[in-house]
């Protein structure tokens, strides 16, 4: 390692060393790990030194919380109360603009959770594993077969309005529903 | 001087508005006002449901009069459709077709969230807490969590506008916290006024007909043990899909929660046991000659147990 590099980490770590060469010298470390822990050993000294005690930092710090400021999701609503809003004296491109924004977050998030985007809505028939299927008495009350998701659609229906039957004659209310169990 | 001060203080308080930008309010003081409000205040707006994964955007309206309310919602997408509550009465028309379909529900009161005005026996089953405060749709508005005390029922979150006190969103969680449901306003205004929708009953014997017909009859089944604060809300004896025979519908509710039991002929087809479709469970089990199913938006443990505390009355006669 050439001299005048030592001398300009031994400047560095002192503070003495110009700004422009001191970019200049974190640059040449990104590329030089031998350089690198040459820094970190200086310090060490440095540290040991002027202090009793000794903390070292591991050889990844810096990679490893610079990964992990990438992972941080970003916040685009700040959750500080605005007082700016606190009344509704809204232009109406605010009003628009807002609207458009939440409608945007919320087709985010539900793209994101959606477990399958292309296919409708199914019911998952929950398996239990524990004790073996149950056999089916004797049917004593005539019925004609009718099929189960649509059984379990007019149950549905018949809950709630925000569930309707989609496959029948009729249209849906608050939400199209389908059934297709598996 | 001191005297003056201390009087006009007394009256700015007293005849101060109930707002909780000068009053420290509880959630439950916060929920009782947003009861108040979704009955009594004209308001309109932009709401999104999210729903078993799928969105659904629509204009929603609430108007309010002496002696009535209505609320509607428009459909801004395919089908297009509008539904309307007056009262107990829920109707939808279709703008392709024209038609318009009636039913009677008299255990909703609305679109956005069914919420008990009995607040004191929620709070025997539920939690309630302010969390905090958040802006939706650009309103400052309080987050108030509602967490069941037993794992009968989901947890809650609904946010409150803090001037007017009307839900902005309304958010369900399973049990280990993950999102099953959500509804959100994009944009909410309240009004003075809003004009009622001229949809009328008598319109079902035009082009409309009613979906389904209420039989008369005393109910042939009892629930026994059924989770706490799970109460009969309603009942009905419906002519449902083609059975020839009607299917009983029991409706239990813990003033936020709800579950329907339904009880009809064996289906040979539908095997016993728990299904799920979104944040809905169900629970179908064989009684004697009957198949038994309950339904409803809580935890698989709460259908399967009501299913199973199922019992005929005289034979199921």
């Amino acid at each position: 390692m050439h001299e005048d590099l030592i001398q300009k980490i031994s400047q560095f770590l002192d503070d003495e060393l110009p700004e422009e060469e001191s970019l200049r010298l974190l640059q040449k470390m990104r590329t030089h790990s031998e350089l690198a822990g040459k820094m970190r050993r200086y310090e060490a000294i440095k540290q040991a030194i002027k202090n009793d005690e000794l903390i070292s930092a591991a050889p990844d710090f810096v990679a490893s919380v610079s990964s992990q400021l990438q992972q941080e999701p970003t916040y685009l609503i700040p959750n500080t109360t605005r007082h700016w809003i606190r009344h509704r004296h809204f232009g109406r491109s605010h009003k628009i603009a807002a609207a458009a924004a939440s409608v945007a977050v919320i087709a985010f998030v539900a793209h994101t959770q959606r477990p399958e985007p292309a296919s409708p809505v199914q019911i998952a028939a929950v398996k239990e594993t524990a004790k073996p299927a149950p056999q089916l008495a004797e049917v004593k009350a005539s019925r004609n077969a009718y099929p189960v998701n649509q059984q379990i659609s007019d149950y549905l229906q018949a809950h709630s309005s925000i569930y309707t039957n989609s496959q029948a004659d009729f249209q849906p209310y608050a939400q199209v529903t389908h059934y297709s169990q598996k | 001087m001191i005297l003056v001060v201390r009087f006009f203080l007394i009256i700015f308080c007293s005849i101060g508005p109930v707002s909780a930008e000068d009053s420290d309010l509880t959630a439950k003081q916060i929920l009782a006002n947003m009861v108040q409000a979704m009955r009594s205040l004209n308001y309109e707006g932009t709401v999104v449901f999210f729903r078993n994964g799928r969105l659904e955007s629509m204009k929603y309206s609430h108007a309010s009069a002496p002696d009535r309310e209505q609320e509607r919602l428009i459909s801004l997408n395919s089908p297009l459709r509008e539904i309307v509550r007056n009262g107990d009465l829920v109707s939808c028309r279709y703008n392709d077709t024209q038609t318009v379909v009636f039913d009677h529900r008299p255990f909703e009161h609305s679109f956005l969230v069914n919420f008990s005005s009995h607040l004191d026996a929620l709070a025997n089953l539920y939690d309630f807490a302010l969390s905090g405060e958040e802006d939706v749709a650009m309103f400052p508005a309080y987050v108030i969590d509602i967490q069941p005390k037993d794992e009968f029922r989901y947890a809650r979150r609904i946010w409150v506008e803090k001037l007017q006190f009307l839900p902005l969103k309304i958010t369900v969680y399973d049990l280990s916290g993950a999102l099953l449901e959500q509804v959100v306003f994009t944009e909410q205004h309240v009004k003075e006024a809003l004009p009622f929708s001229e949809v009328k009953p008598e319109d079902a014997n035009r082009s409309g007909r009613a979906i389904k017909e209420s039989v008369p009859g005393a109910l042939r089944f009892a629930v026994k043990n059924p989770p706490a604060g799970f109460k009969e809300v309603y009942f009905a004896r419906r002519t449902m899909h083609d059975s020839r025979l009607p299917v009983e519908h029991l409706r239990m509710s813990d003033g936020l929660a709800s579950v329907s039991v339904y009880v009809e002929n064996k289906n040979p087809e539908i095997e016993s046991g728990p299904r799920s479709v979104g944040a809905v469970n169900f629970y179908s089990r064989n009684l004697d000659d009957y198949q038994v199913t309950a339904m409803g938006e809580v935890p698989p443990l709460t259908v399967k147990t009501i299913a199973e505390g199922i019992g005929l009355k005289n034979g199921g006669r």
